[in-house]
């Protein structure tokens, strides 16, 4: 539990304090500006992405063949600055906002981000009130670390991801995220927490090796779809909350999988949990 | 010579501002210098393009605000939203979508307006001369002969194709105004295959795709059309003219179309739908040609078809109204031949009685309307008056054709031709089909004379003596209905009703002579008034049925009335009474009281034992 109230904190203050404050306020007429920057790879061997973008949409997606980052910003300027920092190593791009107050409306710009798909990447993704499309799939990303506010975000690794992955974090304010194939993800550890919303995991893909999971949940309700050639065992700590895993076996504060002793790749799952409902759904 | 002087220092200061710039592109003009970032920032009042070099140098330019800046520097001035300003994002907006080997080429081949002027153009061909200095001219030149070379390689016809867009040459017809608009002089043309226009390559002229597929990076110089195939426009792309599309789809990822995108579906619609028109227009204007009796030498097939149907037509005209004959002589024989004996014997008479009843049947329809609508009473009966009405028309129309067809099946009967054999003189049936086919007759032989175009004008003749025929035909039968009431009056019936109706103009001069032509009109419009005349009494009958009643209606209610004041008045009588009444005893039993009080005060106990009780002092 103390896993919980740390990573519940964590997740109300990044979507506090990482962002302005979004509100509904008349603001001064809109300044639609342009804003396109994009880099060869070069010899940049290694690449550190850290983007931050308070409002609007948000898509990643791979980029093409020799190309470092291409990055296409459409954002109020009465409001935002556009933000782009290369120093060869490491790359800062988003965008920055004129005050704490920020005026929300539907059409509250628009940031298409295109990153290499050769070099090996460590990529910090914050947002706050943001709907991002992210497709990280056939990237090589080493680290990847994404921080929501309220979102509603769909992140999909389309592909297996080219490099091996120590851990994935998903910090989740209050938000609807859904992740899908994070059997491509290729990482030894996920690392997951939200505070209120509603939560879908989907791990289809193609599994290359095994896959420790923890997840501590605040309020809302978390989907878990795991493929059925999967080994699963699940370990649950929670206060208050339903678990509904109808094709698993339970054993004390642990649930098995019918195959996790023969199963060729096995999913070990960590569940810090309050006030919400999980579910275990196996997939074909 | 003081402003000379400014001028002079002023130049020199730019010309030293520009001088790094300048000089380092002119010195490393040779060097295969190559871009690995740009930055393009486009706002309102600015258009910025940043360039990163991979030697290590930058080239910032931009138009903000009014001012050419190089590298931060203010160079010089340009018009806001003039040519070299819109030039100028045109160019730095396709920058982004360039890759790094069209890039250069872009940058170096972009040349100012050649409207701009003054220090304008001299600020412009200096930023012409920047972007120019930057770049490896001739690798830009290589580059662009290459894409030349394959621009002038795409869409180029093959045998197999020219066989396979011959296959599809009905609906290029269909497009013909579409293909026409086209710019042909250098027309890439795909059949059934795929093609790629990478970035960079420009075609010029236009590019038509037959069931295929059109991948474009690059730009098209002129329109494209697509049909049955698909489109996918690449960001970057460019199409200068329209995207026509036709029964294709389209995949637009950022490309731009100047001339639109056009759906030839609904151009195909529009075309079928004026086809069409077209064509009923012809088919009208051919039939007024062959009703005039002009010749139709064109189409002797199509006369000869629209011939027989028309004589088919005309033969089921007259089994269908032979059968109605067969009828009413089977179920109103006697009615039949009294219709037909008046118009046999009066023929004249009845045909004008008849065309007058004809022109006054509107008339009394509309009065017969009015005269139940205005007795209020009458309004429901409007709905059996109109559906009623013209239903007693046409069956009176059609008992006086019929009975005129069986007097004409009688005369031909008579003529002893020989194809007048199966008519029997006793069998109605036969003697009603002999009269109507005699009647279509004219018709019949005018639509076959018609079918040879240089008799059409006896064909018009014939058709003008069928169709005369059939109305004196009509006017007569109807005539004869009438004066026989539909066969139930005797012959002399509308001399009787002038007889009682005016006896003033004396039944000889009216019942008697009614050969006479002057007589029978007069008959024949006093019939016609005699049926407004019915109406009209009818009307005035109703009127008064209906006054009546409202004034019987109006009397019971003011009886009502009175009866209900008298009643309240007994009520408000007897009220009245009992209030007086009721007074009367109060007041009595007031003054006694007041009585037995002033008596008890002049006795010592009389008040105590009075305010025991309900005593006034209470009141």
């Amino acid at each position: 539990m103390t896993d919980l109230r740390h990573w519940t904190l964590g997740a109300f203050l990044a979507g506090a304090l990482a962002f302005p404050a979004v509100l509904p306020e008349e603001a001064s007429a809109q300044e639609w500006e342009t804003f396109s920057s994009s880099r060869a790879v070069g010899d940049v061997a290694r690449l550190d992405v850290r983007v931050r973008y308070g409002a609007g949409h948000f898509r990643v997606r791979p980029g093409k063949s020799g190309e470092l980052y291409d990055v296409r910003l459409e954002y109020d300027a009465s409001q935002f600055d556009p933000v782009l920092d290369f120093d060869g190593r490491r790359l800062e791009i988003g965008t920055d906002a004129h005050s704490r107050n920020i005026n929300v409306k539907d059409d509250a710009g628009e940031m298409m981000l295109e990153l290499s798909r050769e070099v090996p990447t460590e990529l910090l993704l914050e947002f706050g009130a943001v709907r991002a499309d992210l497709d990280l799939g056939d990237m090589t990303l080493s680290e990847l670390d994404v921080q929501t506010g309220a979102s509603e975000t769909t992140l999909d690794f389309s592909a297996p991801n080219r490099a091996r992955m120590r851990s994935a974090e998903f910090q989740v304010g209050a938000a609807d995220f859904k992740a899908l194939n994070l059997g491509n993800l290729n990482a030894d550890r996920l690392e997951f927490s939200a505070g209120v919303g509603e939560v879908v995991l989907d791990f289809g893909g193609d599994w290359s090796q095994d896959l420790e999971v923890n997840v501590a949940m605040g309020l809302g309700s978390l989907e878990m779809h795991i493929p059925e050639g999967i080994g699963v065992r699940l370990n649950k700590d929670s206060f208050l909350t339903s678990l509904d895993a109808p094709s698993m076996v339970e054993d004390g504060d642990r649930y098995y999988s019918e195959n996790w002793d023969e199963a060729e790749r096995r999913m070990t799952i960590d569940i810090d949990a309050a006030f919400g409902s999980i579910r275990i759904l196996r997939t074909r | 010579m003081r402003r000379f002087l400014s001028d002079l220092v002023a130049g020199a200061l730019l010309a030293f501002a520009l001088l790094p710039a300048l000089s380092f592109g002119t010195a490393s003009a040779q060097e295969a210098r190559t871009v690995v970032a740009r930055t393009v920032a486009m706002g309102a009042d600015r258009a910025r393009l940043t360039l990163e070099f991979s030697d290590g140098s930058d080239l910032v330019v931009g138009l903000e605000g009014g001012e050419v800046r190089v590298d931060g520097e203010a160079v010089g001035r340009y018009e806001v939203g003039g040519a070299l300003e819109e030039s100028w994002r045109t160019l730095v907006a396709r920058t982004v979508q360039l890759d790094d080997e069209d890039l250069p080429r872009a940058l170096v081949e972009w040349t100012p307006p050649e409207e701009l002027d003054g220090d304008a153009a001299a600020v412009a061909a200096r930023i012409d001369a920047l972007m120019a200095g930057r770049f490896d001219t001739a690798t830009v030149r290589a580059r662009a002969e290459a894409l030349a070379r394959e621009a002038d390689q795409l869409g180029r016809l093959d045998g197999l194709e020219s066989l396979a867009l011959l296959s599809r040459l009905e609906v290029l017809a269909g497009l013909e105004d579409v293909v026409q608009e086209m710019d042909d002089s250098d027309l890439r043309v795909v059949v059934d295959d795929h093609l790629e226009i990478g970035a960079g390559i420009e075609i010029e002229g236009s590019v038509l795709v037959v069931d295929g597929s059109l991948d474009l990076l690059g730009t098209v110089r002129g329109d494209v059309l697509v049909i049955d195939g698909s489109v996918d426009l690449h960001p970057g792309s460019r199409i200068t003219g329209t995207l026509n599309l036709f029964d294709a789809e389209v995949d637009n990822d950022g490309g731009e179309v100047a001339g639109g995108i056009e759906v030839l579906e609904d151009v195909r619609r529009d075309r079928e739908q004026e086809l069409r028109s077209e064509i009923l227009r012809e088919i009208r204007s051919e039939m007024d040609f062959d009703t005039r009796g002009g010749p139709n030498w064109s189409s002797p097939f199509r006369a000869i078809g629209g011939a027989f149907g028309n004589i088919l037509g005309t033969l089921v005209n007259v089994l269908v109204l032979g059968a109605l004959g067969a009828a009413l002589f089977h179920f109103a024989g006697q009615n039949m031949e009294s219709v037909a004996e008046v118009a046999r014997d009066s023929t004249g008479r009845a045909a004008v009685v008849g065309l007058a009843g004809g022109a006054l049947v509107l008339p009394v329809f509309i009065l017969g309307i009015v005269g139940l609508a205005v007795t209020i009473v009458g309004i429901p009966a409007i709905l059996l008056w109109v559906l009623l009405f013209p239903a007693a028309v046409l069956v009176a129309g059609l008992m006086g054709y019929l009975a005129v067809a069986r007097n004409l099946g009688v005369w031909l009967k008579r003529q002893r031709y020989g194809f007048t054999d199966w008519i029997r003189m006793t069998n109605p049936v036969t003697l009603v089909f002999g009269g109507l086919f005699a009647l279509a007759a004219p018709f019949i032989v005018g639509e076959v004379l018609g079918i040879v175009g240089f008799l059409g004008v006896l064909e018009v003749l014939l058709v003008i003596t069928g169709f005369s025929m059939s109305v004196f035909a009509a006017a007569v039968g109807f005539g004869a209905v009438l004066i026989t009431r539909g066969g139930r009056k005797p012959e002399d019936w509308g001399a009787e009703f002038f007889t009682r109706r005016w006896p003033g103009r004396g039944s000889g001069s009216w019942g008697g002579s009614w050969k006479s032509a002057g007589d029978t009109a007069q008959e024949a419009a006093a019939t016609a008034t005699e049926a407004v005349w019915t109406a009209t009494e009818a009307t005035d009958e109703m009127t008064t049925e209906v006054d009546e009643e409202i004034r019987e209606a109006a009397q019971e209610a003011e009886e009502a009335v009175h009866d209900v004041a008298e009643e309240i008045d007994e009520v408000l009588d007897d009220a009245e009474e009992s209030v007086h009444e009721t007074l009367n005893d109060s007041e009595a039993e007031l003054e006694r009281k007041r009585r037995e009080y002033t008596e008890g005060t002049d006795h010592p106990d009389g008040p105590e034992t009075e305010s025991e009780g309900e005593g006034p002092a209470h009141d």
